[in-house]
């Protein structure tokens, strides 16, 4: 067999073992910043410079993935510059609703959720993206590191300072949510 | 409840709440997946495309808009549709009257000062005029539509598109090898119309490309990785050139390739480069 096209062959497995290891996930991932609606697109321009470079993806599947998620990074980032946006890329969380069952369950797991979704667009988009890549993109430090292109030790610091935001956060949307009234509502009475 | 406690409960309501919980594609997803694969394995392996770093931009730029209450897009043209119809690959250069004259319009379209700036590169493509002003103090550089630059008075929002940057402190020239070029700017924009979402539209967007050339460079010519060469403006050690691209989507992959150059020496001699020096 022809060394070119066993090489080729070789390739092709290589690129086929990262997109059906990594498809879904890096789709969640877009998916968390932008929305549903074009994540496949952008899905799409990040397997192409998988493939193109595939001699600079890391071997191991799990590095790999946080690889791309770095160029799905990059990616947004350029878009969100031609619109004059930050450099952090901003996470998304899903809407509170509240059903029937809610209301008389008054468990913690259930203010949790409403003060969390609350508090969670307080966070600056460094801070939402420190505790994204962690908590629901699932990565180490040293993966989430690379995905933002700092050290692991930047990054356990950065998850830290995102983490006491949040902590405060919640503080202040619980004591707001503990009030009975609004201030101006009750001089208006 | 502890520190580390309170932390848990944080991550699964976060979890509770991950706006991309699924983790199983539904069978259009699969199959636009493996369509995606398919189109992807299609494309030329081993080149190192831009995009992670496009738009590349390797200087500190202040971009000027003319629209009111404009955002501070890096890049951007207003209304315009199939505004480049008429672009050409080769340059048609201005001189004289018709250089100065772009050179007032894109002034006044930046509200650049005049500290006697020279008029580096001047060129129509078709019904759009770029213009090229550069000093130690200061560079500028526009990229216009004909009614603009004839325009007496400019119009308040500008319509049909104006493309524009102003850099009030430029930094030291590259220092570029012979044979050779640097980019030094590169930028995209698009004439959709504000307010439209990323990757919605495919129509009416630019590349715009400007550098340095080395000592021996007489001409250069951008290989852009979809569409005819382009032929860039070359004068006073510098290059510039732009061509009509396409935003990159799954659909549209190969417009998402690097561009290079090939580059013409004093002595007859071609050379292709990167752009990198």
């Amino acid at each position: 067999m022809d060394s070119t096209t066993s090489s080729q062959r070789e390739r092709e497995q290589r690129f086929r073992a990262i997109y059906d290891s990594a498809y879904v996930d890096l789709l969640r991932f877009v998916r968390r910043r932008i929305g549903p609606l074009h994540a496949e697109d952008v899905v799409g321009e990040v397997m192409l410079v998988a493939w193109r470079r595939l001699d600079d993806v890391p071997a191991e599947l799990s590095a790999a993935r946080a690889w791309l998620f770095g160029v799905a990074r990059k990616t947004l980032q350029n878009t969100r510059r031609r619109e004059g946006k930050h450099q952090a890329v901003s996470v998304i969380l899903s809407e509170v609703s509240h059903g029937a069952a809610d209301a008389g369950q008054l468990s913690n797991l259930v203010s949790q959720r409403t003060d969390i979704a609350a508090a969670w667009p307080l966070l600056s988009a460094i801070h939402q993206e420190a505790i994204a890549l962690s908590v629901l993109d699932g990565l180490t430090a040293p993966e989430a590191a690379a995905v933002l292109g700092i050290s692991p030790t930047a990054f356990r610091l950065r998850l830290s300072r995102a983490r006491r935001s949040l902590r405060r956060n919640l503080d202040s949307v619980a004591r707001t949510a503990d009030l009975p009234v609004r201030l101006d509502s009750a001089r208006s009475t | 409840m502890n520190k580390r406690t309170a932390d848990k409960l944080t991550d699964a309501v976060l979890c509770d709440l991950d706006s991309a919980q699924t983790t199983v594609l539904t069978r259009e997803e699969r199959e636009r997946a493996d369509a995606m694969f398919t189109r992807i394995l299609a494309t030329p392996p081993n080149q190192v495309p831009e995009i992670p770093d496009r738009p590349r931009r390797r200087r500190s730029l202040i971009l000027v808009g003319m629209v009111a209450a404009g955002a501070a897009i890096p890049a951007w043209l207003l209304g315009g549709g199939s505004a480049f119809a008429s672009w050409t690959p080769k340059p048609e250069p201005l001189t004289g009257v018709a250089a100065a004259k772009v050179a007032s319009a894109c002034r006044a379209a930046l509200e650049m000062p005049d500290n006697g700036e020279q008029v580096l590169h001047a060129e129509r493509r078709g019904d759009w005029t770029y213009v090229l002003l550069a000093s130690p103090q200061a560079e500028g550089a526009c990229l216009m539509p004909d009614y603009l630059v004839e325009a007496k008075d400019l119009p308040e929002p500008l319509q049909g598109g104006f493309f524009g940057s102003y850099d009030p402190d430029p930094p030291e020239p590259p220092v570029v090898a012979r044979g050779s070029i640097v980019e030094t700017e590169a930028m995209e924009g698009s004439v959709s119309a504000r307010g439209r979402l990323p990757f919605s539209t495919d129509e009416g967007w630019l590349t715009w490309v400007s550098g340095y050339l080395g000592s021996d460079v007489i001409s250069v010519t951008v290989h852009p990785p979809v569409g005819p060469d382009v032929e860039a403006s070359v004068e006073g050690g510098r290059y510039s050139g732009w061509w009509p691209s396409a935003v990159g989507n799954s659909k549209n992959l190969e417009v998402m390739g690097a561009w290079d150059y090939t580059v013409t020496l004093a002595d007859g001699s071609t050379q292709r480069v990167t752009g990198r020096g």
